[in-house]
């Protein structure tokens, strides 16, 4: 609570003072009054008194008189004579006290009448005792008269006197107790300021502790502050001598405070970075402003650079008494503004600020790489003026957009004239920050034309695709009719044949029982040709659905359905253990098919006939198999052309085949991915290595 | 009297057929052979319409198909047949040449009963018609409804 307390005190002060001066001037007042009283009563009281000293030299006077009267001697004369003397003087005694008072005036001037007239007529007595001596003088008695008026008047007088005393009296005790009254008052009020004053000197008294405490703490904190942070702090005053320094400013100068207070630069820096301090001081001092500043400052482990602000320091009146300084180790942020800096010089990509006016503020040198232009020109124009008139209108709603909302432009695309004249595919990527937009832009081109080049080439790739797919369609189609239509005339032929040769046995020879038998093996030849060439066929175009293959397995199922092939010969077979191989398990079986059943073929002429199947040594990225054979073998100069499409090494006299056996085998294990080769010799059997690629375990 | 056994044989070309009766023959079964030239007339048949309205043979005990007939082939009579529940239960043999993956799959959803493939060599045509026919013709019993009408 903000107590106007100085002001409430001084409020009290005075109003104390007011009031202890009101009560002093009321007692003095008082006293005097009293005084007056008192004074008042004496007067009041010498009157009375007076009166009564009048009266009793009356009697007295009477008394001398009756006295003299009485006896006549002449002392009692005298002491009459004193009397009425003392009475004289009474009166005028009396006529002075009473001068202020009208009543008692006039009062008096009915009694000195009165006593005049007394007195004429005492003297009338005495003269008259004289002449005609006593009894004469007795006799005579009006003196009772007078003496009544007299007493009367005297007690008025008196009266009125008492009066006055009382109503003094009254009034006097009146003001006493109003002014008392006053007093305890004005005293009360007056102790009561001053009970209130002191309590609130002792409020104020703790306030000023508190503030005091609290100034203490905020000075402890800032001396902590200011000796914790890393800012180098100082205050010196105008003639350059330091005031104030904190610890990091010890580590700078290599001192303790207490070498440093008083000291000023030069003394304690070299003379390079002395200067520098100086004229900061002289610049501030002629500004009277706060400046920032770069500096270099020198620590222990060598030079660091800093950014200061240096400032002037007011007094009360706002007299500039001293300057002080922050200062910051920039050190770190000058290598990164630099690596900033020089990333910014070194980018490929076109780095630039842009002004909402649509001028460019900043780019970096890439834009002559990128476009030709020298950084010059290229800030000279507004940015539009760069861009390919179709792609202007879209441009210039984008860039108001983003300048109007701020949200960030992500990879817009548009062509921007090389200073050749030849256009370039930009894409720009923008972000605003306040008032500037910082962009950023790639040269397009290339991957433009290399896209456009890639969808060109993938839409010839379509439609090879599709031509491709239309191809095997027609393929497919034209084996379906083939298997079909050719086969028809065959059968005829075959059937009739037969027919011809039941229905006319005997009308045939020999010769024509051999020429017919001729026609029907040619039929038949000719439908195993077309049979197998419509599976050579298929081989090439089917899909290969690869599985894990147990060759064991298949091996033999192959073997199996080659019964009857080898029915009745004396076989040995030498199976070995066969992995499992990841492959076409169709497309593997008639490998299979074919190589047993060409070992089985070609050693016809041995008894036993062995045939042995096995693995080759097996290496991380394949499979090896071989079928052998001890059978006719082969020529090894002829190998080459063992793999042929209808080729064959050996006439089908000796041996029927149509020569496409191997050759769907070399074809479906290219299709794998796997090799085939063979090796033989002539009369020492055969052998049919192929090989597989082991399945990818992704 | 022994009821009369009708076979059908659904096929277009001539000389196929002579040679399926030469084979059919051995079996004396020849005179039980009802052909048709196509899709349509093995339906006709079926039917008793057209071209063989008013027969009075009943169903066959086996119709034998071929798949490729001009019109309409062995397929779609067969899915005529299977859709039909007065036919459903016929025999249907396909002989074909064709040895296509498809046209197994297809005829065997269809709900083929047999699928002979036409060798080349006669004897073994002859060999197969041999036992086809003895098989249906006369080891089989037809389905009830094959000698009514």
């Amino acid at each position: 609570m903000k107590f106007p307390v100085k002001k409430l005190i001084t409020l009290g002060f005075v109003i104390s003072v007011l009031a202890l001066s009101l009560t002093g001037w009321l007692a003095y007042r008082l006293t005097q009054r009293a005084t007056d009283t008192l004074a008042a009563v004496a007067h009041s009281q010498e009157v009375i008194g007076m009166l009564v000293s009048v009266n009793a030299s009356l009697r007295e006077m009477e008394s001398e008189q009756r006295g003299y009267l009485l006896t006549g001697a002449v002392s009692f004369l005298s002491d009459r004579t004193n009397a009425i003397r003392e009475l004289e003087v009474s009166l005028t005694e009396l006529r002075r006290l009473t001068r202020d008072n009208q009543n008692q005036q006039r009062a008096l001037g009915k009694l000195e009448p009165l006593i005049v007239g007394r007195l004429n007529l005492a003297d009338d007595r005495i003269a008259l005792f004289q002449e005609q001596g006593a009894s004469a003088a007795i006799a005579v008695g009006p003196r009772e008269v007078f003496r009544k008026q007299i007493q009367w008047v005297l007690d008025e007088m008196r009266a009125e006197e008492n009066t006055i005393l009382l109503q003094r009296e009254g009034e006097a005790q009146v003001r006493a107790r109003s002014s008392l009254r006053i007093i305890t008052l004005s005293s009360g009020l007056a102790i009561a300021l001053g009970l209130l004053g002191v309590i609130l000197l002792l409020y104020d008294l703790k306030l000023r502790e508190r503030a005091e405490r609290e100034l203490l703490e905020s000075r402890s904190l800032l001396e902590s502050i200011l000796d914790n942070t890393p800012a180098v702090v100082f205050i010196k005053d105008l003639e350059g001598r330091y005031l104030f320094v904190n610890s990091r400013f010890e580590l700078t100068a290599g001192q303790v405070r207490a070498k440093i207070l008083g000291r000023t630069a030069s003394e304690l820096f070299p003379a390079r970075l002395a200067e520098a301090a100086q004229t900061h001081q002289r610049e501030v001092l002629a500004t009277q402003a706060p400046i920032e500043v770069e500096e270099v400052l020198q620590y222990p482990d060598g030079l660091r650079q800093h950014l200061a602000v240096k400032f002037p320091l007011r007094d009360a009146s706002g007299k500039i008494y001293a300057t002080a300084g922050i200062s910051n180790d920039i050190t770190e942020r000058k290598k990164a503004e630099e690596e900033r800096d020089r990333f910014f010089r070194l980018s490929l990509d076109l780095l630039c600020t842009v002004n909402p006016d649509g001028y460019y503020k900043r780019v970096n040198p890439a834009v002559t790489e990128l476009l030709g232009w020298t950084e010059a020109e290229f800030v000279a124009r507004p940015f539009i003026e760069f861009v390919h008139p179709e792609d202007q209108a879209a441009t210039r709603q984008v860039f108001a957009e983003h300048v109007r909302t701020g949200l960030p432009v992500f990879q817009f695309e548009n062509r921007y004239r090389h200073k050749d004249g030849s256009w370039r595919m930009m894409s720009w990527s923008s972000i605003r920050q306040g008032d500037l937009m910082f962009a950023t832009a790639r040269d397009m081109t290339a991957a433009r034309t290399a896209a456009t080049e890639i969808s060109k080439l993938n839409a010839t790739l379509q439609q090879r695709a599709v031509q491709l797919e239309a191809a095997n369609h027609e393929l497919e189609a034209f084996s379906y009719s083939v298997s079909h239509d050719l086969r028809a005339p065959l059968r005829h032929i075959d059937g009739f044949v037969d027919l011809l040769a039941k229905q006319n046995a005997d009308k045939l020879d020999d010769r024509g029982k051999r020429y017919l038998k001729i026609i029907t093996g040619a039929a038949r030849q000719m439908s195993t040709l077309i049979d197998d060439l419509l599976v050579f066929s298929r081989m090439g175009r089917a899909e290969l659905h690869q599985h894990p293959v147990d060759l064991n397995a298949l091996v033999h199922e192959a073997v199996a359905g080659l019964q009857t092939e080898f029915a009745g010969r004396n076989v040995t077979w030498q199976i070995a253990s066969l992995p499992t191989i990841h492959a076409d398990a169709a497309m593997l079986r008639q490998v299979l098919v074919n190589l047993i059943a060409n070992a089985i073929k070609y050693s016809r002429p041995r008894d036993p006939a062995v045939i042995e199947i096995g693995c080759g040594p097996e290496t991380p990225t394949e499979f090896e198999l071989y079928v052998r054979d001890n059978g006719v073998g082969f020529d090894m100069e002829y190998a080459h052309k063992l793999f042929g499409v209808f080729q064959r090494l050996h006439r089908s006299e000796e041996f029927e085949g149509t020569g496409i056996g191997l050759a769907n085998v070399r074809r479906i294990i290219l299709r794998h991915g796997g090799r085939t080769w063979a090796e033989g010799k002539i009369d020492a059997g055969a052998t049919f290595h192929f090989t597989l690629p082991k399945a990818h375990t992704n | 009297m022994a009821p009369l056994k009708r076979i059908l044989l659904a096929e277009d070309n001539d000389h196929d057929v002579e040679l399926t009766l030469a084979a059919l023959d051995e079996y004396n079964l020849a005179n039980e052979v009802v052909i048709a030239r196509d899709g349509v007339e093995a339906l006709d048949y079926l039917y008793g319409r057209g071209k063989f309205a008013g027969h009075a043979n009943g169903l066959p005990v086996v119709v034998l198909l071929d798949l490729k007939m001009p019109k309409m082939d062995g397929l779609e009579v067969l899915r005529q047949m299977r859709n039909d529940p007065a036919l459903k239960a016929v025999p249907v043999v396909m002989i074909t040449s064709s040895r296509e993956e498809q046209d197994l799959i297809r005829s065997y959803e269809m709900g083929v009963n047999v699928y002979v493939v036409k060798p080349v060599d006669f004897q073994k045509f002859v060999a197969s018609i041999k036992q086809i026919g003895f098989f249906w013709a006369i080891i089989n019993e037809p389905p009830p409804g094959a000698l009514k009408r």
